[in-house]
């Protein structure tokens, strides 16, 4: 391949990069935000690990507020969060109550999406670009999870057949591993998740 | 021009394009057409080609932009007008005519410039208790002579002038202001009823074989003043009723009563029925009055439980059932009224529609007809109307109303493919808990799928539920007395998607009623409700949420082990008296010490 080939992977892994930054500085905005809501919900929130935990842990919390009930109570259950937003700040304006939790667990909810929608992003450019060298990766999207390991093994040798051959430079070759990884990653292991540290343990 | 000033000039006209219509021509369109179209390579000819084609282009564009945004706009002026938004949909209300006519009277001094504005309100009243007054002179003349029965006519008197002692300025303003605004239906009360068209001042006659031979005088003047006003208001009009149990002409009964062969009967009854169907049609279509709707069969579904599907009314005694195909006596009607009344909608209204023994009859009645529609290639009728009227109480199976009868019903309705109404509604419930979900229910369950919602009356006095009940005033309609829209008004409006007034949230009642109210915009399209959850995920976040429980409690319970133990002072009480007798003791010594040494002193002294 040519030098500008190596050059466009140079490019493209700076763009990842920039991708991979804002999710990690949203995944720290999400820990900072719930923190403050393990504090303000006295507990009844509590950081899950994994992303999709976090999301129903929210969505439930925020469904079990009085003002949720009740609109269940009154069969009105078809709402989008923009709404849910107006209806809870009726509420809080009428019963002058502070929902700031509440508030603050819906935008939390929406981070995650925000999340997920990031890193599905990433991963389609990362498995778009990548094709340029691996032609057949978008396989891995059609793949069960017992067929991750061959492929794996399979795009791995071709790099390094690539690389052998010069057709890779060291650099680009380093990318295109730690590219093939990422997406091997996800598709294995799913979207980020938080680290140990953040989430409560027992003290023994 | 060259190359460059080509692109320049493609782009200038996208953005006239674009202010036009924002975004029409995005900017991923606008740089693939420049690309695809301009190139360093161009001859001038080939400039000059690429101008015409793209002038065209831009004139055609720009052309169907200005028609679609003309008919936005007519459509807006259209919409503004009937401050309506579903125009299919029909939103109305009952009226008797001195209703319509204090509206008319207050229409007519508000615009007049010749009374001063602190002096409507006098004029306005003076007036409309004038023409009330002299229209109860009237009125029991016309009933004096339609109904023989002295106690029957006391009943209609009342019954005729219900709540116009409640008409006041400030209240028919209010009731004017949902006339024009809101309303897109007019329907006539009691003066649209065949007792009250048909004069009762001749016998009527008939020929040997049934057919009518005397001239029957009609009057429709009650309706007319009804249709006018609706009509110089661009209202539909809805004709209550063609065929009703109660409302029988007694010229016509008395006619038909002294008859012994039940052919006859029946060939004069329908006789009859042309002869009015007849002179309706041609009354409306002399007036030019927009026809929409014909309640035709009125309550004809037994009211009994067990007792057969059709009510035993007279007509059903008198027209019975069709000699030579058997079919039942309401065919009959409905062919005669579809005859005059080609384009109109036919409609069957009945009451207690709420309850299972009463549906199962309507439904059948239903089912029957659309049987005779197969049959003969005819469309006899083209809607359902249910009155809900509701009641909490149900006499005849003596239980209250329950939530599951009003869902069950409705889902029962609205299997039969067939447009429903709500015709005649008001709420004759005590305000209690029970009335907030029973109301809740038929909202969500029958309001939901109905073309149309016609209230009885026009507010809560000006109705036959203004009554009182158990010291209570019942409060049934949808109107305050002061002729203001409740909430649940505005609520049935929007469950129908006809109108959303100024945008705002507004209120619906909870189960307690007292809370506040929460109205639901129904405009969610392609996103999934926040609400909706899968059971995995339910199950999940009540092990999470236990899994908190559980931490809340663990984070307490240290917060208690790390308090640190303060110290304390112990108040000793018998550290406290030795301390004292010790002191006493201590100072008596050291007095017996210095008085010792004094007299040691005094002695050495010489003393």
């Amino acid at each position: 391949m040519e030098n500008n080939f190596n050059l466009k992977i140079m490019e493209f892994y700076i763009k990842i990069n920039k991708m991979n930054d804002k999710i990690v500085s949203k995944i720290f905005d999400f820990i900072i935000k719930a923190n403050k809501l393990v504090d303000l919900s006295d507990g009844d929130y509590q950081i899950e690990k994994t992303l999709i935990l976090n999301k129903i842990s929210l969505k439930g919390y925020i469904l079990d507020s009085d003002c949720c009930i009740q609109l269940n109570n009154n069969n009105i259950t078809v709402y989008s969060i923009k709404e849910l937003k107006t209806f809870l700040l009726q509420y809080e304006k009428t019963f002058k109550i502070d929902y700031s939790k509440y508030f603050l667990a819906l935008s939390l909810y929406e981070l995650i999406e925000d999340i997920e929608n990031q890193v599905d992003s990433k991963i389609n450019l990362e498995i778009s670009e990548l094709s340029r060298v691996i032609s057949s990766i978008s396989d891995i999207k059609i793949s069960k999870n017992d067929e991750y390991e061959t492929l794996y093994y399979k795009f791995k040798t071709q790099l390094d057949n690539y690389l052998k051959n010069n057709k890779l430079d060291g650099k680009a070759y380093n990318i295109c591993i730690q590219t093939l990884n990422d997406i091997f990653n996800f598709y294995i292991s799913g979207y980020p998740t938080i680290s140990d540290k953040y989430i409560y343990h027992k003290e023994s | 021009m060259s190359a460059e000033e080509l692109s320049k000039y493609i782009n200038k006209k996208i953005d006239d394009i674009n202010l036009k219509y924002p975004n029409f021509i995005t900017n991923e369109q606008r740089n693939n057409y420049i690309n695809k179209n301009v190139n360093i390579e161009m001859t001038p000819e080939q400039i000059d080609k690429k101008i015409s084609e793209i002038d065209n282009m831009y004139n055609k564009i720009v052309s169907q932009i200005n028609i679609s945004n003309q008919l936005t706009q007519d459509l807006d002026i259209k919409f503004q007008n009937k401050k309506i938004k579903n125009v299919d949909k029909t939103f109305g209300e009952v009226y008797k005519s001195y209703v319509i006519h204090a509206l008319k009277l207050y229409e007519e001094i508000v615009n007049d410039k010749t009374i001063s504005n602190n002096s409507k309100k006098q004029i306005f009243e003076l007036r409309l208790n004038k023409y009330i007054s002299n229209k109860k002179i009237d009125t029991n003349e016309y009933l004096l002579q339609q109904i023989k029965d002295p106690i029957k006519v006391e009943y209609a008197k009342t019954e005729l002038f219900m709540g116009s002692e409640s008409l006041n300025f400030e209240s028919v303003s209010n009731l004017y202001k949902t006339f024009t605004e809101d309303l897109n239906q007019i329907v006539n009360d009691f003066e649209g009823k065949m007792n009250f068209t048909v004069m009762n001042n001749r016998p009527l006659e008939f020929d040997n074989k049934g057919k009518l031979i005397s001239k029957i005088d009609y009057n429709f003047n009650g309706i007319k003043e009804i249709y006018d006003f609706a009509k110089e208001h661009g209202k539909k009009i809805k004709f209550h009723t063609f065929l009703w149990h109660n409302a029988i002409p007694e010229n016509l009964k008395q006619s038909i009563n002294k008859v012994y062969d039940p052919q006859l009967k029946r060939e004069m009854a329908l006789s009859f029925l042309k002869d009015y169907a007849i002179n309706l049609s041609n009354f409306i279509n002399q007036n030019g009055y927009d026809l929409n709707q014909i309640d035709v069969l009125n309550e004809i579904a037994s009211d009994e439980i067990n007792m057969g599907i059709l009510r035993d009314s007279w007509w059903k005694d008198v027209i019975g059932k069709n000699p030579t195909n058997g079919d039942e006596y309401f065919i009959d009607v409905l062919k005669i009224v579809r005859e005059q009344f080609p384009n109109v909608n036919l409609i069957y209204n009945d009451y207690n529609e709420y309850l299972p023994y009463k549906c199962e009859n309507i439904c059948k009645i239903i089912n029957y007809i659309k049987k005779i529609e197969t049959r003969d290639g005819i469309k006899l009728l083209d809607g359902l109307g249910l009155q809900a009227h509701y009641f909490d109480y149900i006499k005849k199976l003596d239980m209250p109303l329950s939530v599951n009868m009003i869902k069950e019903t409705s889902i029962k309705y609205a299997q039969l493919d067939m447009p429903l109404y709500i015709t005649e509604f008001d709420f004759n419930i005590i305000a209690n808990q029970n009335a907030n979900q029973l109301k809740q229910a038929f909202i969500n369950n029958y309001v939901n799928i109905v073309d149309g919602f016609n209230m009885w009356g026009n507010s809560d006095n000006l109705t036959w539920g203004h009554t009182m009940l158990n010291g209570q005033f019942l409060n049934s309609h949808a109107i305050d007395a002061n002729g203001k829209p409740k909430e649940i008004y505005y609520h049935i409006m929007e469950q129908m998607g006809i109108m959303n007034k100024n945008n705002q949230l507004i209120y619906m009642y909870d189960n307690d009623g007292n809370k506040p109210k929460f109205k639901s915009d129904k405009k969610i399209i392609n996103n999934i409700s926040f609400f909706q959850r899968s059971q995995n995920e339910i199950q999940i976040y009540q092990q999470i949420k236990n899994k908190n429980q559980i931490i809340k409690q663990q984070k307490n319970h240290q917060k208690l082990m790390n308090t640190p133990k303060a110290k304390k002072l112990k108040y000793d009480n018998s550290t406290h008296n030795n301390g004292f007798i010790s002191t006493i003791i201590l100072s008596l010594i050291i007095s017996f010490i210095c008085g010792a040494i004094f007299i040691v002193c005094y002695i050495a002294v010489g003393g």
